[in-house]
Parts: structure tokens; sequence; C-alpha cells
């Protein structure tokens, strides 16, 4: 009687432990935060002096600027999808996100070749962000493949936060570096590619590969779009991330309209880009872990919901300091609740054999829809103004956040299910 | 696969691995550090001790040029005075300046600053104190102090503040160099072309120079993939378009002409030399310097002009001399000072 007891205790404390236990965040999860940490301080420092070393040093022409600056913010959806294709096929996540953190290092080195010839440079910067393209679907399907189909949300806001670290390192290493060592670009691309190495040396030769495990279906050559786009949690998920990143206008935007409607364009778009960042460090791997136990969907839709809140606070109240602060949190809290957390949705919605795949997909939605809503804000923007800019994106967000509610109903007790690792 | 030797053995090669880089880098650094200068980081401090105050004190009794040093070497990059009888005697000071220009009363000075990082304006007095700090919203371009020491205005280039996420715009404000407040954003003048207001949401102004009383201005303005020569008025907040084709406006002291920055080849492949147009007859004279030119042109005097002709193209130190230059086409360009850009000429 009583050893039975303290049998059934033990084993509803067991339970109770592998209820409230804290997410197991796999080794290979921090690892690759720690990669995407050092390579954001190094691709970071670079972009944010970009601008003064094309324009101040080397002192190119205005034209020559837009063609590498649209270079480099441009899309490179085709190697995002034909690196995750390949990284499927062979199951070789590990070497192919190798590749792509590779190429990036390498350009480093060779802006400190190219000197002022304008067309080599915008040709470094075409294969820096190339290598961009070609490691973040590899690399998020090993961090899918490495936690717990239950623990998805947390690994993707745990690695998120390593890598809004470097988000924000990386410019302050590169302006204190020019500052101690005026006109120094060699300096600064220098340190850049070493700390670039010292993340590849942790994907090399410290994170296990995942092509050894948990492939249920036999793998195939060719995306299988047809069966990608059967699946209705993945299509659902991917339409509804890839409005949102349609109707919530792109940081660029959002800080004008902040600096217009505080009137005078005193705060410094770098200090309104690291209080988002700070907000979106803090909360990334709290909230992904908020998604994993109470739902990923509520997390997200909570998301959609910040943007109602910053814009509707937009349309009604002044800019002041604390109401500046209350739209970086809830902009930050956007990202946290959304950025990894449809991660998350769509790794538990596709079958390991096309996770890279998926992700890539779902990537390429979004940047493109991100682009056209730019164009479209831009256009509204000349045309009519930033006030009307303001309103629309209000209201466009909150019947996004509608029509999500009744787009995702279901697609979680079903990717819990289903969920393959 | 995962044995604990195996583990211990990839450690030690990543110990090893990250040891040789972190020695690799910091060597380049080390030699970098040795060859550039040591100027010390977030300080606002002009000038050391009394010795370099009276020095500078001295130069700027007379006529003087205030420029940026390029020395190689420890004053790199840094607020520099000489002297016109004796331009090779420098007094430099602390104070790292991308863009200078110096009345006899103020000073500005458009810098690139860390802590928080950004685009910093120094405004100093005559005392070469910096008295006004201003938060630049973009990188630093142009600037200029009116003779009479009542305005300055300053251009940056904003990288991404155009509706698109990328692309290049400029700003230029005019400022009281007393109070660094802002007088006008030369976006909210009105612009007159054929005596009708004219406006387009792609408007750029670059490149202020001021008449002597500091009560009008000529300014680039860009639109439509046009260059235009404005003429501004400060009272009236209106810009007039004067002339095509005449970009980054520098006035001489007799007001008589402006010399400018003609435009060549287009795109891609375009270059900038130097230029002169007599504001009487408005006549263009091509200057014989078929040397690419890119920050505004200055005037030593009413009949010779300065400008900066870079001469390294790599990432490491960039390196550039002052060149002078009659305005009659007698005779070849010259170096008025070597390892210097910049430059502001100041006569009591």
């Amino acid at each position: 009687m009583y050893s039975l007891d303290v049998a059934a205790l033990r084993g509803l404390l067991a339970a109770r432990r592998r209820a409230t236990a804290r997410p197991v965040i796999a080794r290979t999860v921090w690892l690759l935060g720690l990669v995407s940490c050092f390579t954001d301080i190094s691709s970071e420092m670079v972009s944010s002096i970009l601008p003064v070393y094309l324009f101040v040093h080397l002192q190119l022409s205005a034209v020559q600027f837009g063609v590498i600056d649209g270079l480099y913010q441009g899309v490179t959806a085709f190697a995002r999808l034909a690196s995750a294709v390949v990284a499927d096929r062979w199951r070789q996540y590990k070497l192919v996100a190798t590749l792509g953190y590779g190429l990036s290092a390498v350009c480093k080195l060779g802006l400190l070749v190219t000197g002022n010839a304008w067309s080599a440079v915008a040709a470094v910067v075409s294969a820096d962000r190339l290598g961009k393209g070609i490691r973040t679907a590899p690399r998020d399907a090993l961090i899918s493949l490495s936690a717990r189909p239950t623990d998805l949300a947390s690994a993707f806001g745990v690695h998120r936060a390593m890598d809004t670290i470097g988000v924000l390192v990386g410019p302050l290493l590169a302006f204190w570096l020019l500052s101690a060592m005026p006109s120094r670009f060699d300096a600064i691309f220098v340190v850049s590619f070493a700390i670039a190495l010292i993340g590849i040396a942790v994907l090399v030769l410290l994170v296990d590969d995942r092509r050894d495990r948990d492939v249920d279906v036999a793998p195939r050559f060719t995306v299988d779009l047809p069966a990608l786009l059967r699946n209705r949690p993945f299509v659902s998920v991917a339409c509804v991330a890839a409005l949102t990143s349609f109707v919530v206008v792109s940081d660029a935007f959002l800080y004008l309209l902040i600096q217009w409607k505080r009137g005078s364009g005193a705060e410094s778009i770098p200090l309104l880009y690291a209080g988002t960042a700070t907000s979106y460090l803090v909360l990334a791997a709290p909230l992904g872990r908020v998604a994993d136990r109470v739902g990923r969907v509520p997390v997200f839709l909570m998301g959609q919901a910040c943007m109602v809140l910053v814009y509707a606070g937009m349309t009604m109240l002044d800019v002041e300091l604390w109401t500046l602060a209350l739209f970086l949190l809830l902009h930050g809290a956007f990202y946290a609740s959304t950025d990894g957390v449809i991660a998350a949705l769509v790794s538990g919605s596709t079958p390991a054999f096309v996770r890279a795949s998926g992700l890539a997909a779902l990537n390429t939605a979004t940047s493109l829809t991100r682009l056209a809503g730019s164009v479209i804000v831009g256009v509204i923007w000349s045309w009519r103004g930033p006030g009307t800019v303001v309103i629309l994106a209000l209201a466009a967000t909150i019947a996004v956040l509608v029509v999500s509610v009744f787009a995702l109903k279901g697609t979680e007790s079903h990717t819990l299910e289903s969920g393959t690792t | 696969m995962n044995a604990p030797a195996t583990s211990r053995v990839r450690l030690t090669v990543f110990a090893i691995v990250v040891a040789g880089i972190v020695v690799g880098a910091g060597a380049y650094l080390y030699r970098a550090r040795l060859e550039s200068s040591g100027a010390p980081t977030g300080q606002l401090r002009v000038a050391l001790n009394r010795e370099q105050l009276q020095a500078i004190a001295s130069i700027r009794s007379g006529g003087h040029v205030a420029f940026r040093d390029m020395t190689p070497g420890a004053t790199y990059g840094r607020l520099t005075f000489a002297s016109l009888e004796n331009t090779a005697a420098r007094a430099v000071t602390e104070l790292p300046c991308h863009r200078i220009h110096f009345s006899t009363r103020f000073g500005v000075c458009l810098a690139i600053a860390t802590a928080p990082a950004g685009f910093r304006g120094y405004l100093l007095d005559d005392n070469m104190a910096v008295t006004r700090t201003i938060e630049l919203p973009g990188m630093p371009s142009r600037t200029r102090v009116s003779r009479n020491s009542e305005l300055a205005a300053y251009t940056v280039f904003v990288a991404g503040d155009s509706y698109l996420a990328s692309g290049l715009s400029t700003r230029t404000r005019l400022v009281d160099p007393r109070s660094a407040t802002t007088v006008a954003d030369l976006e909210s003048f009105t612009a007159i072309r054929d005596d009708k207001p004219f406006r387009a949401v792609d408007f750029n102004f670059w490149g202020v120079t001021f008449t002597r009383d500091g009560k009008r201005f000529y300014a680039t303005l860009g639109t439509g993939g046009r260059i235009l020569l404005v003429e501004g008025d400060v009272a009236a907040r209106t810009l007039r378009v004067i002339a095509e084709d005449i970009e980054c406006p520098s006035l001489s002291p007799d007001e008589k002409h402006i010399a400018f920055k003609k435009r060549f080849g287009s795109g891609f492949d375009a270059w900038w030399q130097p230029a002169v147009v007599d504001l009487a007859t408005m006549t263009v004279r091509l200057l014989p310097e078929p040397k690419h030119i890119d920050d505004q042109i200055e005037w030593l005097d009413d009949a010779t002009i300065l400008y900066a002709v870079g001469h390294s193209t790599s990432s490491s130190l960039r390196r550039a001399d002052v060149w002078k230059l009659s305005i009659d086409g007698n005779g070849p360009p010259s170096i008025f000072l070597a390892d210097a850009e910049s430059p502001a000429i100041v006569r009591p």
C-alpha cells in the first residue's frame, strides 16, 4: 500500500515535471545560434559601414552606389530555393549551409582587394548576399530537425535571440574600429572575416549533421511541389506569413513614419533599429516557449495584434518618448512572436525530407510579398502622404489578423499530431 | 559517433583554429593601429594644451586655411590649421573630421562618431571649443559657414531614405552657428522655375555656398535626373532656378564667379572636373584639370580655386592632396597642400 502510493506519487511528479519542464534546447540549436551570432556580427559590421565605405571612402557616384545598394537589398530567391532542394535531396544540410557561410566570409576578404573598381565591389556584394540565400534554409532545417517537435518554437526563439545579439553588436564594433583607426576599412573587413571564420569553425567542427536520422520517406531529386501544395497546413501557414509581410510595412518605412510623426527627425534610424532589436532579442526565447506551451497560432496572432496596436497608436497618439518606447517594444514583440514561430509552424507541417525546401519556399514568399508591399507603400506615400499609409496599414493589418484567425484554425492540432521528427 | 574522445579531439582542434584566427586578426589590427591614427574615441577635445591653442590662435590671426589632415600616422583625419604664409607648418587638433569649413568666428566639423555610433556635426567657436553637437541624419558630405559668420549649412547623404529601402537621397539644412538650431531645411523652401513654383517628390539639394552677407546662397537641386543651379533667399524662403548643369557651386570672394563640378560621361562611368561660370554673362569655362574631383571647390582668392584630388583606391587609408588652379587657365594645376582635403580659406 505504502510502496504503491510512493510509486503513484513518483509517477505523478514525473508527469508533472515533464509537463512543466523547461524545453530541452538541443546542443545543435545552441551551437547554430552561436554560428548565426558570429556571422551576424560579421555581416552587420560590413553592412552598417558599407554606405560610408562606398560613398565617403571610395567616393562612388550616386548611380554606382544605387546599383550596389540595390543588389545588397535584393532578393536572392533563386539561390535560396536551389540550395534548399540540394540540401533536401542529398540530406547535406550542414555541407550546404557551410558553403553559404563560407562564400559570405570570403567576400569580406574580397572587399579588401576590389578597391574602387565599382563593378567588382558590386560582384562581391552580390556574392555575399548569395551566400546568405544559400545558408538560411539548410540552417533552419538543421534547427528544426535537431529540436523535439514539441520544442520547435522554443528552439527557433533561442536561435533568433542569439542571431539578434550579432545584429546589435556588429554596427557598434564597426564604428568603434572606424573611430579608433579612421579610414582603415581594411581593418574592419579583416576583423569581420575573422569573426565569420570563427562562426564557420563552430559549424564545421562542433555541429552534428542531421543526415543520418529521422527520414521516413525516400528522398527525391526535385521539390515535390504538388505534395507541398496539397499539404493544407503548410499552404495556410505560408499564405498567412506572406500576407502578413505584405501588410506590415518594412522597418525602414516604420522608422520614417515615426520620424514623420515626431516632426524633428531627431532620433537617428540606427537608434530606432537598436530599440526594435533589443525588444526582439529579449522576447524571442520566452515567446517561443509560450508558443510551445500554449499554442503557436495564438502567439502568432498576438504578434499581428502588436502591429495593429502600433498603427492604432500612431493614428491616435503623439509620438513622445514613452510612446516611442512602447512602439519599439511592440515592434520587437511582433518579430519575436512571428518570425521563429512561423518557422516552427512550417517545420511542424512539412515532412522531414522536404524540410529545407518548405522553409525556403516560406522565406521566398515572404520576401517577395515584403518587396511588393514596400513598392505599394512607396507609391501611396508619394501619392497621398504618410498619414494615409498609417491608416491603410492599420486597416490591412486588422483584415489580415481576421483572415489569419480563420485560415490557421485547426492547423496546429494537425501539425502537432503529425510532426515527423 | 559522438564519443567523448572524438568530442575532445574536435574541441581541441576548434580551440587551436580559433586561437589561430584571433592571433592572425590581432596581428593585422596591431599593424594597422601602428600605421594609422591614435585618435581617442568619442572625445570632443580639440586641442591638448595651451601651446597648441596659442599656435592655432596665432595662425588664425592672419590669413589661413583650415583642413582635414591626411598624413598617414597619428594625425590622420583631424582638423588642422596652417597659415597661408607657410602652409608647411601645420597645427593639428585632436578632433577627427570628414568635412570642415570655417569663418573668422565659427567652424563646422562633420564627423563619423562612436558612442553612440553615428554621424555628428560639431560647431566650434573662436577658442576652438566644441559649443554644440548636431545629430546628423546621414553621412557627412558638404558644409559651409557664411563669411559674416551669421549662417552655416550642411549636406548629408541618407542611404535608405527613399521610398524603397535602397537608394540614396540628400538632406541639406541651414543652421545658426551660435545655437545649432535648424533655420530651415531646403526642402521647405519654395522652388521657382520660370517664375512659377514647382515641386517634385524627388527633390534633392546639396552644396550650399553663401554670399558674403549670408542673406542669399547658391545650391544644387537634383530632380528627374537633371542638375539645376538655384539661388536661394533666406528671408523669403525661396529658391530660384537660374541655370542647368552647374553642380555643387562655390561662390568666389568677389561674388563674380561660381566654381563648380562639371559632369562628364553618364550613368555608371560619370566623372567630374572643375569649371567656372561668370555670373555676369553666365558663360562657362572648363578648366585644364582632367583629374576627377568629388568635394565642393574652395576659393584661395578671387582668381584661384582649391580642390581635393584623391589618389588611392584601396580599402586601406584613403589619400588625397589639395590642388590649386588659376581660373584664367594660365598654367597647370599644382599641389597646394599635400596629404589634405576639405580646405577652408579664412581671411580676417
